[in-house]
């Protein structure tokens, strides 16, 4: 007995030590913005404001000390800004909602979230600051606006539209081994996709090969052969008149298309389950010949080590558009209305004069000059040297690695990206320059009454049925027609006609 | 012994099926760790499948180690998996011990008022409201305090308690013992098996905090495992346009991440094994 509670007395202590031991370090930490030395300069009247702005930054997190942006935001413009990453975005702000506690800056992915949050008077109204907010029309053009305003009022700025640059990718060794030459229309496609399954291209006499990968969510991988036909999602403007892709008759075509590719078994099996970055695994592995993707994802340093490791006679190239157009030559489409996100401020902050015009002050200084600089590149001198307009990276630029998350309302994309990956401007410049369909899906606000996840489930499940042959691609029209009556499809695309008419997009 | 020759067969299939048992059970660890050795390069030539890993790197861990909050994280893991063990575990036991003497006053409502918050409870928002008001937000006790105890603990240990036999009680008493007494120098020691059981399921508990951590807490330094896990794991099912700053990790990274989560729980069980068999028969009926 005493043995055992001599035992039970040991272990008590040791975990009461072990506990007191990691309290210590534990706390040591959450102190951290309080014991930061105040600022130096005494000189300036205004005090500092702290800003806190909650975003998704995909695991990047600026370095605990010595992060210069915040040091010169500090300087320039009296804010100690803190940058909050949440992965599950939307449930944290909306709890924060409830909280009434909001933060002051918040970056919304969708355009969705943005306006529900709008319409609930969430956010500040914007309207009677924009004179102040100069450099960033300057940066941003109206659109940075237009894409912000809901019923009539502007409570955000929509960030920059990063550059569209996805096309189809092939291996070209493939092609090469076969004696088969770039394919120009969609019938010499198929053929290279039947080719690159049936009569093995990688010359490992086993028959482990498809012709293509990709996600099948939204036609993703036929993204290129859908654009071929002339149709794109959601709503693009032909000949004047605006099309809705659902109810679009090229879309027949596409998936009539698409079914006999599935029909051929040149598509990777998985295609239905595929999810994010796993075509690419598959495409590096040797899986596929052909995928839907963009330079980022093929021919970053990083990105070719690995596929090269995998297998050192891969070269891919991008696929040129496609000659049988239906309503010109495109490979892609790019959203005139996108954004890579929405910067509002909670109300609260807007009712803070002070607050209120540190954050435009803020939104101006990283929209030009210096400031957009400083976001883009780091510190002058330090991790880049300005050279009349050509920015060269120094060896220290990696430690600026982090600073694109202050990069609230986006960056000069292409020049940016020259810069920041001297070694891929060839196939940057080469993927941007590929024609592409404009739609205007950003413009277009949801209709109340539809269910839109249901909506996208159903069109999926259809789509499936159609492109596996479980439904006859002439039932196509009763398709729509479901649309219409389940989903008011038509009346959404009524409501789309006079959002683009009173932008001036359709006459 | 004389064995027969179908006892023989017998034995053999005993063996054959809990070999195939083990092999399900230890394959997809493996394949976990071979994965988090392999260069993410060899891994794709072997098609997306390693299970014997032909060249060892421990670059993902090195960089797992240097380049993101892991290490931060598992310190703060740490804290709230011992801190939060200890805590609940003297709690639990302060408040089983009286409810498990039939002689307390009130003991059914206030078992019926636990009970009660095993079937519902406030909701995610009023939750959030209460922890708001109560000042615990973007604190590490906000991880501790909010699940501190749970009711279903309570009432295994309750009944563990509840089976010792009543003659040990009147013999402390009429040796002079009081409550207190009773229960560190008595109750505690007998019921280490319990102890030791329910202390596992908070432990488990806390070292896979995430919900409240990602609800309560916004300092990314204070992150538990997790939380850091999960987001390294979930990048590459992202279907948005990430950035193209953003470095994606690659598979190897990301088997290594699920190594350095579990590793510490797996090798906590063996020790733990055999009061863990003996407590899950707390509150079983026994002959």
């Amino acid at each position: 007995m005493t043995k055992k509670l001599k035992m039970l007395q040991t272990a008590c202590s040791i975990l009461l030590a072990v506990s007191l031991l990691a309290a210590c370090s534990g706390n040591a930490t959450p102190g951290g913005s309080g014991s930061s030395p105040p600022p130096a300069a005494t000189e300036k009247p205004r005090e500092v404001i702290d800003i806190e702005m909650v975003m998704n930054s995909w695991g990047t997190l600026p370095p605990e000390t010595g992060d210069f942006v915040v040091n010169k935001l500090k300087e320039e413009l009296d804010i100690n800004l803190k940058i909050v990453s949440e992965t599950e975005l939307m449930d944290k702000l909306n709890v924060r909602a409830a909280g009434n506690n909001l933060p002051d800056l918040m970056m919304f992915s969708s355009a969705n979230d943005y306006r529900d949050y709008a319409s609930r008077g969430l956010l500040a109204d914007l309207t009677p600051h924009l004179g102040k907010l100069a450099q960033v029309k300057e940066f941003l053009g109206q659109g940075g606006f237009d894409k912000t305003t809901v019923n009539g009022k502007v409570y955000g700025v929509a960030k920059e539209p990063t550059l569209r640059t996805f096309s189809y990718w092939i291996r070209q060794d493939w092609l090469n081994n076969l004696g088969l030459p770039m394919p120009t229309t969609l019938d010499e496609f198929n053929d290279v996709l039947v080719a690159f399954t049936k009569n093995d291209p990688d010359g490992n006499k086993k028959n482990d090969t498809y012709g293509m990968t990709g996600i099948f969510t939204g036609l993703h991988a036929f993204t290129p052969i859908m654009t071929t036909f002339g149709a794109a999602p959601t709503y693009q403007i032909r000949n004047g008149e605006i099309v809705n892709f659902y109810s679009d008759p090229q879309l027949k075509e596409v998936l009539a298309y698409v079914q006999k590719l599935a029909d051929e078994k040149v598509l990777d099996p998985e295609l239905a389950t595929n999810s994010g970055k796993m075509p690419l695994d598959k495409a590096f592995q040797g899986m596929a010949g052909v995928v839907y993707t963009t330079w980022a994802d093929m021919v970053k340093d990083d990105k070719v080590k690995v596929w090269k490791t995998a297998n050192p006679d891969a070269e891919w190239v991008i696929v040129p558009p496609f000659k049988d157009h239906a309503y010109g030559e495109a490979v892609d489409y790019v959203d005139a209305g996108g954004s890579s996100g929405y910067v509002a401020l909670s109300k609260a902050a807007g009712s803070n004069e002070e607050k209120l015009s540190r954050i435009l002050e803020l939104l101006n200084y990283i929209s030009h000059g210096e400031g957009l600089n400083l976001v883009q590149f780091g510190l002058e001198g330090e991790h880049f040297i300005l050279d009349g307009d050509k920015v060269t990276l120094t060896e220290k630029s990696g430690d600026a690695g982090f600073s694109w998350i202050y990069q609230f309302t986006g960056r000069p994309e292409q020049s940016y990206l020259a810069a920041k990956f001297p070694n891929q401007v060839s196939w940057i410049d080469q993927a941007a320059g590929l024609p592409r369909l404009t739609v205007y899906n950003g413009f277009i606000t949801q209709l109340e009454g539809v269910n839109y996840a249901d909506r996208d489930r159903f069109i999926e499940e259809e789509f499936l049925k159609f492109v596996y042959n479980k439904r006859d691609i002439n039932d196509f029209d009763q398709f729509v027609a479901s649309l219409n009556s389940m989903f008011m499809l038509e009346q959404e695309t009524e409501h789309a006609k006079q959002i683009l008419s009173g932008l001036g997009y359709l006459k | 012994m004389v064995r027969g020759r179908s006892e023989r067969w017998f034995d053999v299939m005993v063996y054959a099926v809990l070999l195939f048992a083990a092999l399900v059970a230890v394959v997809p660890l493996m394949f976990v760790v071979s994965m988090s050795l392999t260069p993410y390069g060899e891994v794709l030539r072997n098609g997306g499948y390693v299970f014997i890993p032909n060249s060892v790197t421990f670059d993902a861990y090195q960089y797992l180690l240097e380049r993101t909050k892991l290490p931060r994280s598992f310190g703060v893991s740490a804290f709230v998996t011992v801190v939060g063990t200890s805590l609940s575990l003297m709690l639990t036991m302060l408040m089983a011990y009286p409810l498990s003497r039939r002689k307390l006053k009130g003991r059914s409502l206030i078992l019926l008022l636990i009970l009660f918050t095993m079937l519902f409870n406030g909701g995610l928002i009023p939750t959030y409201l209460l922890v708001q008001k109560v000042g615990l937000l973007n604190t590490v006790w906000a991880m501790l305090i909010p699940n501190a105890v749970s009711a279903f603990n309570l009432l295994i240990m309750k009944s563990f308690f509840e089976s010792l036999p009543e003659e040990i009680f009147e013999a402390a008493k009429i040796d002079g013992a009081k409550e207190w007494r009773i229960l560190t120098t008595i109750v505690a020691p007998l019921s280490v098996p319990s102890l030791v059981t329910i202390g596992l399921f908070y432990m488990v508990q806390y070292w896979n905090l995430y919900f409240q951590a990602v609800l309560y807490v916004q300092d990314a330094a204070l992150y538990p495992l997790q939380v850091v896990v999960r987001n390294i794991l979930m990048m590459n099912q992202s279907m948005d346009d990430i950035n193209v700053d953003v470095t994606l990790p690659t598979v190897t990274l990301q088997m290594a991440a699920v190594v350095v989560a579990s590793l510490p729980m797996i090798m906590v069980y063996p020790f733990i094994q055999k009061y863990f068999i003996k407590g899950m028969l707390i509150g079983a009926i026994k002959g």
